[in-house]
C-alpha cells in the first residue's frame, strides 16, 4: 500500500471558483483549496511511494495550467489524536495517556491549533521529535529545503537552461 | 436561506463543524466541482469539492482549515 502524505503548497494568486475547477481537473481532487497564514494555499493529501514523488507530482499539476506558480512547499504537517495513534502504532488510548498525564510529566508537545477543544491538532514534527523519530523528521526538512531553493531559483531565472548552467556553475568543483 | 446538506456525510459533520466554529458555509455559487465556500474573516475561503478523491482526507483537509482559522 503507498504512504499517504500530506504537505501545502503555497501558490502566487488568490484561487477563485473557475481555477479551483482547472485544479480538480489537473488532477488536484486530493487538496483542499485555501489559504494559510493569509497566503493562498493548497493543502494535499496524496498517495505516491515517496514524499518527493507526490510534492513532484503536486507541483507539476499546479504548473500545468500556465497561470499559477507554486512558491514554496510548507511541509508543517497538522494531526489529530487518532492521526498519532496510527502513526504511532499504539492505541488511541495510549496517546491519550500521554496527552493528559497530570502535571505535563510526559512532556508530550502542546497542540500547534485547538488546545483546550474537543480536537485539537499538532505539528507531527513536535510529536515525532518526542517519539524519537528525528530522523525521518530532518530527512523530510531536508527535501523540503532542496525542494523550495529549487523552486525559488525557478522563479528567478528566465529559463531552464539558465537554471541548469547556474546549478553547473556552483556545484562544479 | 439554508445551505445545501453535502453528499458525503462525513463532510456534511465537518461543515456543521466550521459553522459551530463561526465560520460562514455557503453554496457555491457555479456548477463546478466545489459544492461550498467556507468563508468568515479570511483572506482566502475554502472551496469543498462535491466529488474529492478521498472524502475522509477532505474532511480533514477542512477540519485543518478550521483550526488553522479559527
Amino acid at each position: 500500500m503507498l504512504d499517504t502524505h500530506t504537505f501545502t503548497l503555497i501558490v502566487d494568486r488568490a484561487i477563485d471558483e473557475m481555477m479551483a475547477d482547472d485544479l480538480f481537473e489537473a488532477g488536484l481532487d486530493d487538496a483542499g483549496i485555501g489559504g494559510v497564514n493569509g497566503e493562498p494555499a493548497l493543502d494535499v493529501d496524496r498517495e505516491a511511494p515517496t514524499f518527493l514523488d507526490a510534492v513532484v507530482s503536486a507541483v507539476r499539476q499546479v504548473h500545468s495550467l500556465g497561470y499559477l506558480q507554486v512558491l514554496r512547499v510548507d511541509g508543517d504537517e497538522l494531526v489529530s489524536q487518532a492521526d498519532i495513534a496510527e502513526r504511532a502504532g499504539k492505541s488511541r488510548q495510549a496517546v491519550n495517556h500521554w496527552i493528559k498525564r497530570d502535571g505535563g510529566s510526559s512532556g508530550f508537545p502542546e497542540p500547534a491549533f485547538g488546545a483546550g477543544t474537543r480536537s485539537p491538532l499538532w505539528r507531527w514534527g513536535d510529536v515525532a521529535v518526542w517519539l524519537g523519530e528525528v530522523d525521518e523528521v530532518s530527512e523530510r526538512a531536508r527535501t523540503i529545503g532542496l525542494i523550495n531553493a529549487t523552486l525559488a531559483a525557478r522563479l528567478n531565472a528566465h529559463d531552464e537552461a539558465e537554471l541548469g548552467a547556474m546549478s553547473s556553475l556552483l556545484v562544479a568543483s | 436561506m439554508a445551505r445545501r446538506t453535502h453528499p458525503k456525510k462525513e463532510i456534511e459533520k465537518v461543515l456543521r463543524e466550521a459553522e459551530d466554529a463561526g465560520l460562514i458555509v455557503d453554496d457555491a455559487k457555479g456548477h463546478g466541482h466545489s459544492t461550498h465556500v467556507i468563508s468568515g474573516d479570511l483572506p482566502h475561503p475554502f472551496r469543498v469539492w462535491s466529488t474529492p478523491k478521498n472524502a475522509e482526507n477532505h474532511a480533514k483537509q477542512i477540519r485543518r482549515h478550521i483550526r488553522r482559522n479559527t
